[in-house]
């Protein structure tokens, strides 16, 4: 699953794992295989294809190396082959923080909520696996939205427990 | 307003001069635009774009020092984000000055860091063309 960590609620010497404050730096050991929830980060984010492990198709059709992607894009592709780390993604963009939560399956991000609900295609719920904080289990975005919005502010707990979508797994 | 054609795209910033954010969004174009200002700067144009090693570096205060500074038309900060904590404290009073003169374009996800400023946009076109204009006040 995606672990999520908030900025607000964990400071940084408490995560669990190494921290990489910065991701344009640290891109440079990323290793992009193209799989599909890589291909979806580059489409989502940057309206562009993957073309192999140097390069991708930005949006005019032009071949582009890697490493001039978006910093938003990056972080994505980061979180999504470091599962050693804790990748900081306080530099994503809205559109960035949303294709990640929506796509990643495995990893680690550090990001602040800034009280913007995650967008997803369509009116239905969009199916996740991400762990808020090591601490709650989310499988349904309109139940983490609605968590972030209305019970993450004081203790953290679920408060509306009748709401499925999600499964407490531990405490910080 | 500041414009600058050449073969490989139109530049224009299409703004009066003042302090503005960029949207929240990734992807759209800013880095880009650091890039192009670094060649117009290198052509002598009197640009700017700065990321966050940049001012680790010391550039900033280097192009305050030599004068640089005031005679900006365009200042681009990138990643804003990573830039130390202190940046605002420091620079806030030049760089308020500076936006009579010049147009400042910030790269931030963080309101906290920047507070309120104006949000613009890029444009960009198939032939290499940059725009940037004003989308909206964000509080």
């Amino acid at each position: 699953m995606l672990h999520i960590y908030l900025a607000d609620t964990i400071p940084v010497d408490k995560l669990p794992k190494e921290f990489v404050r910065d991701a344009e730096a640290y891109f440079i050991k990323a290793d992009i295989k193209g799989t599909p929830e890589q291909r979806a980060l580059i489409h989502d984010i940057d309206c562009g294809s993957y073309l192999d492990n140097q390069y991708f198709l930005d949006r005019f059709g032009a071949k582009v190396s890697l490493r001039d992607i978006s910093t938003g894009c990056k972080v994505g592709l980061l979180v999504s082959c470091t599962s050693d780390k804790v990748i900081n993604g306080q530099e994503c963009g809205n559109n960035a923080r949303d294709s990640i939560i929506r796509n990643i399956r495995s990893g680690n991000i550090y990001i602040k909520y800034n009280d913007i609900s995650i967008d997803y295609p369509g009116c239905d719920d969009y199916e996740i696996d991400v762990c808020l904080n090591d601490r709650i289990r989310f499988t349904s975005l309109d139940r983490l939205n609605f968590y972030l919005d209305n019970e993450l502010v004081g203790s953290g707990d679920i408060d509306y427990t009748d709401y499925p979508g999600y499964e407490v797994i531990g405490h910080v | 307003m500041y414009k600058f054609e050449s073969p490989i795209g139109t530049t224009i910033i299409n703004l009066p001069n003042g302090i503005y954010q960029f949207d929240f969004n990734s992807g759209t174009g800013k880095t880009f635009i650091k890039h192009r200002l670094q060649e117009l700067r290198r052509l002598g144009e009197p640009v700017r774009g700065l990321d966050c090693y940049d001012i680790n570096d010391g550039l900033l205060d280097n192009i305050i020092k030599s004068g640089e500074f005031w005679g900006l038309a365009v200042l681009l900060l990138d990643r804003f984000d990573m830039y130390p904590d202190n940046f605002s404290e420091t620079y806030k009073d030049s760089l308020i000055k500076l936006s009579k003169s010049c147009i400042i374009l910030i790269d931030c996800k963080s309101n906290e860091r920047l507070g309120s400023a104006t949000i613009v946009r890029v444009k960009l076109t198939d032939g290499g063309g940059i725009e940037v204009y004003e989308h909206g006040i964000c509080v």
